[in-house]
């Protein structure tokens, strides 16, 4: 009979060989693997919608007379990246996913990756749609988004999908796929979007895989149950003395308190259950907590550093700003400015108490002060002008990502 | 100055629920008390601030300085004139006293007879990594970085914020006025020393909240289960990803939650041992659930008392009403919203069912990142607990598991049966919701787990 010891070590051999398998196989995959093409442009994922509209006005920094538009290309073939030529005089900053025609939008905003093209004449550059967490090798094209300025238009001439790489290639750029962080929007922490590979969500993929190996041990454990039964019944009809402790107990289903006791197969069914529970929930924190972590990390030192936290721009230094430079009572009254000032104000209007701060366009007239906490703004013939609204005034402060602070003249 | 301001209001707050519980439940553990005092004195201090509210005075530096030390006061003297109850309050079940302590399971025996001391080692260390990081992320975005969640800003902190610039309860003017003060007490008499609002303060009072809580549970859970089970129950608690996020600057449900989590694990406690001081306390805990949140009063107090008085009455025992005066203190909030012609909840919807949000609502649950990979576990646990309670292997399900089945239900009803379904759509609060059945199926499984292992390691086989 097999000793617990041993038992012990051919569990810990079997799990060292897996590990050895899996590390085998990735280290073929990394060797097998096409080198990166040298033209191809680093990426990052998106978490917020901020953080597209901070990155296309600090790349941008566009005014509110050179409003910013931008060029939506749909490629319906699958491939593994883009190749697009072009000519710019500014950095081209791009926002592209996997195409997935049954969403509204044509593509899942979870699964959204944001780069910029460097500026110049007759420039080639390529995006990998393999780093798009929802690509797979059979999907359904790509999206792509171009940000240009008004008053710089981007010469595009040309946008390919390439299919390239070999199977190993493919395999290891959804293990790549892993290395993306959560998109965790800070000023919504309803709901953590999870991460994807091959187009499939982690937290699927590993439910799916528990289920299956809880199903697997489960029928295993039962059989074995079903073993100890027969072996039971076959101990009591042949009255043999020397029977193993397992064969002294009562029947395993019809006696109590003894029916899971330690060594019986019951009790081993449990252990192996709560084992696989604690190995998968293991995988995800492996994946999830170093994540959270590195991003904790790099929020604090960016407010440190840079006084910015989230996708919200100079929303905290104009807040000190004008803390600072103005005594704010129940009545006074701030317009916020730009793509995101519903959040914004929502921000401000906190920081700010007892002073309001609500978008532009709700309190234009009324504001005592405006604040812009990116660049979509303009001081034209002593006019302040932003979200399509002009008004007389004085620029109090700016701030280090486009931000500006204005105090309004009193309306006449 | 600051930090010294506000370590010395959180002491005191503590060395107020620790006095209070000292006397109140004095078979209490000392550091069970000293963990549980910042939950405690939460209330404690939410009830004052009602109270003084309610006699018209305002809310300043002097009258909630005064209600303290005269709360404090009075309760040093109790305890110093030796007035502490000392007769057995744990005898309203039967007239005898309640059973010693749960049965033992030997801490760190559930592996045991594989030499299965190293891999619990592994786990512990595991455990503690997770921890770590856990409270590490949650404490930066608590005590480093400043409030950027909308919930926190445009609800919480601001209502907060608003009263104490007005030095009393706020019916207009703010959102959502008619959520109860806990959160809000709690952050302001934060503030009265420190003379204006304090970002970092509000939202370190909110998440000493939080630390505490879990300690208390842990210390709680060690008590009955041994340290390796409070620990893996902890890592499993905090192991849900949306939990990680919420314990750093989510406000409302993971207070809720916590309350909910002791309050469970007391009620369990309090019903098998027929112990009336746990089960006093687990209804003091819940009674501040319904002063942290309006959901505390159907998912909080109305799941107690289906669960204290459902088993009671099918386990056949005489039951305990001495506790019932104890939800006298949950009334007064309830009658004051009523009195201010507020809705008791800001969510009321018709009845309308929608039929494509159920698909929609367990993709969510089985696909985003929320959740990990728990509601995969769940649904096994069950079948597997419901398996062995219908073979008697189980004696009977525990009571957080209890709730955190009707809970779940519940929060199914609201989001598939009423216009909260939006809610669900927009991914608003259908996570968030989600959590308190969640982690309450989570404890409750841990907690029936151990008490099949418990039976397995206190068997020995008969002589043949």
């Amino acid at each position: 009979m097999m000793t617990s010891s041993s038992r012990a070590r051919r569990s810990i051999l079997v799990f060292s060989v897996l590990v050895l398998c899996l590390g085998a196989a990735t280290l073929v995959m990394f060797l097998l693997r096409t080198p990166p093409d040298p033209r191809e442009v680093p990426s990052t994922i998106v978490t917020s919608g901020e953080q597209v509209t901070t990155l296309v006005e600090r790349v941008l920094h566009p005014s509110a007379h050179q409003d910013t538009q931008s060029r939506h290309e749909v490629l319906p073939l699958p491939g593994t990246q883009l190749r697009i030529r072009y000519s710019a005089a500014l950095p081209v900053p791009v926002l592209y996913a996997v195409a997935d025609a049954a969403l509204a939008q044509g593509y899942n905003d979870a699964n959204l990756l944001v780069s910029v093209l460097p500026p110049g004449t007759n420039q080639e550059a390529v995006l990998s749609l393999r780093a798009l967490p929802g690509w797979k090798p059979r999907g359904a094209g790509a999206v792509l988004y171009l940000f240009q300025r008004g008053d710089q238009p981007v010469n595009l001439r040309t946008i390919a999908v390439e299919d390239r790489g070999n199977l190993a290639d493919r395999a290891w750029s959804m293990l790549v796929q892993l290395r993306r962080s959560e998109p965790w929007q800070v000023s919504s922490q309803s709901v953590l979007r999870g991460y994807v590979v091959g187009g499939m969500s982690l937290a699927f993929i590993l439910g799916v895989g528990f289920v299956a190996m809880a199903v697997l041990v489960a029928v295993v454990d039962l059989l074995m149950l079903w073993k100890s039964i027969r072996e039971h019944h076959s101990g009591n009809s042949s009255g043999q003395g020397s029977r193993s402790s397992l064969q002294q107990w009562p029947h395993p289903f019809k006696a109590h308190p003894w029916m899971v006791r330690p060594g019986s197969p019951q009790a081993g069914a449990l252990r192996h259950f709560l084992l696989v529970t604690i190995i998968f929930l293991g995988l995800y924190q492996l994946r999830f907590l170093p994540d959270a972590f590195a991003s904790s990390l790099v929020q604090v030192q960016r407010w440190e550093t840079e006084h910015v936290y989230g996708g919200t721009g100079d929303v905290y230094l104009a807040a000190d700003a004008l803390r600072s430079q103005a005594t704010l009572t129940p009545g006074t009254v701030a317009a916020v400015c730009g793509r995101n000032h519903g959040v914004e104000a929502k921000i401000l209007r906190y920081l700010l108490f007892p002073a309001d701060a609500f978008p532009s366009e709700q309190v234009w007239r009324r504001a005592a002060f405006a604040i812009a906490t990116l660049h979509e703004w303009q001081f034209y013939r002593g006019e302040f002008v932003c979200d399509g609204l002009h008004r007389p005034g004085t620029i109090l402060q700016t701030f280090p990502h486009g931000g500006v602070l204005v105090r309004f003249s009193p309306s006449r | 100055m600051s930090v010294l301001l506000f370590c010395l209001t959180a002491m005191l707050l503590i060395l107020e629920g620790t006095l209070f519980l000292r006397i109140a439940f004095p078979r209490l553990e000392r550091a069970i008390s000293l963990a549980l005092g910042y939950p405690i004195a939460a209330l404690l201090n939410a009830l004052l601030f009602f109270a003084i509210d309610a006699s018209g005075l305002r809310w300043n530096a002097g009258t909630i300085g005064m209600g303290h030390a005269l709360l404090v006061g009075m309760l040093v003297v109790w305890l110093w004139m030796g007035q502490r109850n000392r007769e057995d309050r744990s005898e309203c079940f039967s007239g005898q006293a309640p059973r010693a302590s749960m049965p033992a399971p030997r801490g760190i025996t559930i592996f045991s007879g594989i030499s299965w001391s190293s891999f619990q080692w592994i786990v512990v260390a595991l455990c503690m990594i997770s921890l770590t990081a856990t409270f590490f992320v949650a404490s930066t975005h608590a005590l480093i970085l400043p409030s950027s969640y909308i919930d926190t800003v445009s609800n919480w902190n601001l209502r907060s914020r608003a009263m104490l610039s007005a030095g009393t309860l706020l019916t207009e003017g703010v959102v959502k006025p008619q959520y109860p003060i806990l959160l809000h007490a709690l952050q302001i008499v934060f503030m009265l020393p420190l003379r204006g609002w304090h970002d970092t303060a509000a939202n370190a009072a909110t998440f000493l909240l939080s630390l505490s809580s879990f300690l208390a549970l842990f210390l709680l859970v060690r008590r009955d289960h041994g340290a390796f089970i409070a620990l893996v129950m902890i890592t499993a608690l905090t192991s849900v990803p949306l939990v990680t996020v919420h314990l750093g600057q989510g406000f409302g449900d993971i207070h809720l939650i916590q309350y909910f989590l002791l309050s469970a694990f007391l009620l369990e406690r309090g019903i098998r041992l027929e112990d009336c001081a746990s089960l006093a306390l687990s209804a003091m805990l819940v009674i501040a659930s319904a002063w942290t949140k309006l959901e505390g009063f159907y998912e909080g107090i109305g799941f107690w008392f289906l669960l204290w008085l459902g088993s009671s009455m099918i386990e056949r025992r005489k039951i305990p009403w001495q506790v019932l005066p104890l939800f006298l203190f949950a009334l007064p909030w309830p009658l004051f919203v009523k009195l201010h012609h507020m809705l008791l909840s800001p969510h009321n919807r018709g009845f309308e069912f929608h039929f494509s949000a159920i698909p929609l609502g367990f993709f969510y649950m089985g696909t985003e990142g929320s959740f990990g990979i728990a509601w995969y576990i769940i649904p096994f646990c069950l079948v597997i607990l419901f398996t062995l309670r219908f073979l008697k292997i189980l004696p009977r399900l525990p009571i957080p598991l209890l709730w955190g089945l009707l809970a779940m239900v519940f929060a199914f009803v609201i989001f598939f049966c009423t216009g909260e379904v939006s809610g669900l759509y927009n991914q608003e609060s259908f996570h968030r919701v989600l959590l308190a059945p969640l982690l309450l199926l989570i404890e409750g499984g841990v907690i029936a787990f151990v008490e099949i292992f418990t039976n397995v390691a206190d068997t020995t086989p008969p002589s043949s």
